[in-house]
């Protein structure tokens, strides 16, 4: 509080108009002033122990409730860290699991090793035989135009 | 207040400052020693307050200064350093203050009952009740059937009366 603005109280004051709350104000601002003049310092004397230690209560219980205490801030970093993990782990429960291409756990590479097809079509009616032969040639061409290749050169 | 009044109106009067003390404190047992120390100074000073008087009120003002002594002496403790304890008319004679700063805040507590004494009767008692029990105006008006604008006109000059005397006392 400035000088002047305890001044004023100090003429409000003596003019009978303060409030016990400005009274309160009053009383802190001129335990807190150094070298006061005798005039405030009678003013401060009139004000007494009591308005002054009313003042500090009332100033110390609005700090405490400003104020969060340390204990209260861990609880508070504690639970946000919790929450954010939590979340994190409800949305990776949420994926649907994928199955790795390639591995020895994978179903559909297991039944193509564990049931190799014959090397030539040799069974069956001679359609069933030639449609064998145009699948695997579809299948893999890469083989077949090395094959085709080979005959060539024989010749 | 004779002895006898008080005790009749003791077991009120304590449970509004340990209520205040709980308030502050938080726990029962230093809401209990708040009880005790402010409930002794009311009983010392009871004989200065006119019987018929509600003092409930100063009751809670000397419970909040009880409890903020008590926390400032812990912190004094925890600091071990009696230099930021506060102000120094909240230190309680019985722990910090120098011999001689004893003898000062007796003789200011003696001066200052000498300058209150000289008010008429009933400027004396409006001004002590504005400034002892912390009451407002309209708790003032309201007490003593005094019409507001009177009750701050004898309080200004109460108060003009007494902080003449005391500036022209501090002076010699």
């Amino acid at each position: 509080m400035t000088n002047k603005n305890i001044q004023k109280l100090i003429d409000k004051y003596l003019a009978g108009e303060t409030s016990p709350r400005e009274e309160q104000r009053l009383a802190l601002a001129l335990s807190q002033h150094q070298d006061l003049p005798e005039e405030w310092e009678s003013i401060r004397l009139m004000l007494g122990e009591l308005t002054l230690g009313e003042a500090e209560y009332d100033a110390i219980m609005a700090q405490r409730n400003t104020r969060p205490s340390a204990l209260l801030i861990a609880l508070r970093i504690i639970s946000s860290v919790a929450a954010i993990y939590l979340v994190g782990l409800f949305f990776y429960l949420q994926q649907e699991p994928v199955a790795k291409v390639e591995t020895a756990y994978n179903n559909k590479v297991e039944k193509q090793q564990s049931a190799p097809q014959p090397e030539y079509c040799t069974e069956g009616t001679p359609r069933e035989i030639l449609m064998c032969y145009l699948e695997r040639r579809q299948a893999q061409p890469d083989t077949y135009k090395q094959l085709k290749r080979m005959s060539n050169e024989n010749k | 207040m004779t002895r006898s009044e008080f005790e009749h109106i003791a077991a009120q009067l304590r449970q509004k400052v340990l209520k205040v003390g709980l308030d502050f404190f938080g726990n029962r047992e230093d809401a209990e020693d708040v009880a005790q120390d402010a409930m002794v100074q009311l009983w010392r000073y009871c004989e200065q307050i006119d019987s018929g008087r509600n003092i409930s009120g100063l009751a809670v003002r000397v419970a909040k200064n009880c409890c903020v002594y008590l926390y400032r002496k812990r912190q004094a403790v925890q600091q071990r350093s009696y230099t930021e304890i506060g102000p120094r008319a909240l230190r309680h004679p019985d722990t910090s203050d120098s011999p001689q700063e004893l003898l000062e805040a007796e003789d200011t507590r003696r001066m200052m009952t000498e300058v209150v004494a000289l008010l008429k009767p009933r400027e004396r008692e409006l001004f002590e009740m504005r400034q002892i029990e912390g009451l407002s105006v309209n708790d003032v008006s309201k007490q003593t059937g005094i019409p507001k604008p009177s009750v701050v006109a004898m309080v200004s000059a109460a108060r003009k009366k007494v902080f003449t005397e005391l500036t022209r006392r501090m002076k010699q």
